[in-house]
């Protein structure tokens, strides 16, 4: 072990306030090296293969539709329906199961996982605010969840439009669905986020209450028009740019307006973060009794 | 049990003060009712698992908040940011972020304190160099042997350049040349000025690191204060071991057994000397005195037997000490 100091100074030490840094910069600085953190554990880990298995379901259906669209023309003559499949698909599968259970893998865990591996002291004995450290995680967790289920959006979108030329998805109306898609895709990482971030804050054993969710989400369409205001589906399905089909039982309501969607699912979800933020800075951390 | 609690200082704004603090998990108690001062200096948390060492020191740390009473680290409130700036943490558990070399588990952490890149790089090199592991800092922590977790830990802890230091078991799992240099470096930085709070629940280990001990026992605060004078408090018309080297065991201890100050003696294995347990340790060595300068024995080297923290301790809490 080297008895150096090397740059050591002990102005610290000794009673002095050290040369650390303070001021806004510091705390942007602070707040990247937390989501920094946040990409690596979620990224660049095994925790990644999960989230990673789900982003590719929707493209490996989607491919797969686009291949016998393009093996058996004959059935698909109406290429219109394609939309209108997609944007079934998208809420069946892409919203209601793999953002669902995408959103559970990577948001359950930024505060509850790091308590389980107990690294989450590292984290709390820096000069970064508790509440600010669960925001930025939640933020990184959002960036990591929109880039995995974005591209998957992106890339179903496409494949769905191989059969009429790939070129007919850059075209103006197609375009602006896939907007809309991708925006809704964000949406969704930023309210089932937010629920499954403060679901993973408070309660150690979460699986009823998870499955508790997953039912409301699925059967949105059969809740009463008040209860359907708490729910992520009923937001996201606002901002859809082709009409989906809701079954026959389903109660159907006044459509709430994109722009009126759209706020709402983010204040869902900062209602969420901010309630586990405030847990977090008032919960005791003890891994055990020493 | 005796308690032997110094209280000066207390109200001080410096080192780190606890004022009739208790914690209590539920029903169970972590620590009741403890009032010290931690002045700068190597000071060791002792006493056996689940005597509150950890609570304690999670406690100076703000990851748990006391259930009474008031805790000020240099100054502030635990959870204050300030205090994190000035205090470093090294936890006992043997755990890191998944996939992180050792320059990664550094340097990530340091970003968290605000430091430009460069800075980032320079603070986590200089840690890392501090603690001996240059050459490793590139591998994954996964791969290091237990040492060099240990080690990776406290450049994590030192990297931002505390002026308080909390160490949890840190000399678990080391050998024995590693806890050398581990002692070494505590003694360094204590001599910067820095308070360097260690805890174990190995006794004879606090003896060769701590200038202050806080012994705890069932989450009480036993004693504290320095080893010698702990036990000058406790041993007035307390027993005390003596022992003695000597050519006539067996003659020297018929003739202490006179007085009626020594309540026991044991005869050393080898034959070269005795363990006497006196209640006046000042009428013996008087007594002792006597007999050689008469020339009744020849004595050879007279040591208190019991003056290390293992002794303190076990007169302390009785039979649980280790």
């Amino acid at each position: 072990m080297s008895t150096t100091a090397a740059t050591f100074d002990t102005a610290g030490a000794a009673g002095v306030a050290p040369a650390t840094p303070s001021g806004r910069a510091a705390t942007t600085r602070a707040l990247l090296g937390v989501m920094r953190l946040e990409w690596r554990r979620q990224l660049l880990t095994f925790r990644v293969l999960w989230p990673l298995a789900l982003a590719a379901l929707p493209l490996a259906i989607t491919g797969t539709m686009a291949w016998v669209v393009m093996h058996f023309p004959e059935n698909f003559h109406d290429h219109g329906t394609l939309s209108a499949e997609y944007a079934n698909l998208y809420h069946a599968l892409l919203v209601r199961v793999i953002l669902f259970f995408g959103c559970l893998a990577l948001f359950l865990n930024l505060v509850r996982g790091e308590v389980e591996e107990r690294t989450l002291h590292y984290l709390l004995l820096t000069p970064v605010p508790r509440p600010l450290m669960v925001i930025a995680k939640y933020v990184a967790a959002v960036g990591s969840a929109s880039l995995l289920f974005g591209a998957t959006t992106v890339g179903s979108f496409l494949l769905v439009h191989i059969p009429e030329g790939i070129g007919s998805a850059f075209t103006g109306p197609a375009l602006v669905q896939l907007g809309s898609y991708l925006a809704m895709t964000v949406l969704g990482c930023m309210g089932y986020g937010g629920f499954f971030l403060l679901l993973g804050s408070v309660l150690r054993s979460p699986g009823p209450l998870v499955a508790f969710y997953f039912a409301w989400e699925w059967f949105e369409f059969l809740l009463p028009p008040m209860l359907k205001q708490v729910s992520v589906v009923h937001y996201l399905k606002a901002l859809t740019p082709v009409p989906i089909a809701e079954g026959p039982f389903a109660l159907l309501v006044e459509p709430t307006p994109p722009a009126i969607a759209v706020l709402q699912v983010m204040a869902y979800a900062a209602v969420m973060v901010g309630v586990a933020a405030w847990v977090a800075s008032r919960t005791d951390l003890d891994y055990g009794k020493g | 049990m005796s308690a032997v609690v110094r209280t000066e200082g207390v109200a001080s704004g410096a080192g780190i003060v606890f004022t009739d603090v208790s914690k209590f998990y539920g029903e169970v108690l972590g620590v009741n009712g403890v009032t010290l001062s931690i002045e700068p200096g190597i000071t060791a948390l002792v006493g056996p698992n689940g005597a509150g060492k950890s609570t304690l020191m999670n406690l100076m740390t703000g990851l748990v908040s006391p259930t009474r009473g008031q805790i000020a680290v240099l100054g502030h409130a635990p959870r204050d940011p300030a205090v994190f700036r000035r205090l470093g943490y090294c936890a006992q558990f043997d755990a890191f972020p998944r996939g992180a070399t050792g320059f990664q588990f550094v340097a990530g952490f340091l970003r968290l304190f605000g430091y430009e890149k460069e800075e980032v790089s320079l603070r986590a090199r200089a840690a890392i160099e501090r603690v001996g592991l240059t050459e490793a800092a590139k591998r994954r922590v996964a791969g290091y042997s237990k040492g060099m977790r240990q080690r990776i830990k406290l450049a994590q802890a030192m990297a931002h350049d505390p002026a308080v230091l909390v160490l949890d078991e840190p000399l678990n799992g080391l050998d024995p040349m590693a806890r050398s240099e581990f002692i070494s470096l505590f003694r360094e930085l204590a001599s910067e000025g820095r308070h360097v709070i260690v805890s174990s629940h190995i006794l004879h280990e606090v003896d060769l690191i701590a200038d202050q001990l806080v012994m705890l026992h069932q989450g009480y605060v036993a004693a504290e204060g320095e080893i010698p004078e702990m036990r000058e408090e406790m041993v007035v018309d307390r027993p005390m071991q003596i022992a003695v080297r000597c050519s006539e065991p067996s003659r020297l201890a018929s003739r202490l057994f006179t007085a009626d100050h020594v309540i026991e003696i044991k005869l050393l294995p080898d034959g070269d000397g005795l363990i006497a347990t006196t209640r006046d340790a000042d009428r013996f060595y008087l007594l002792l005195n006597e007999l050689a300068s008469r020339g009744e024995v020849g004595v050879e080297a007279v040591a208190p037997a019991d003056e290390d923290a293992h002794a303190v301790y076990r007169y302390l809490v009785g039979s649980e000490a280790q």
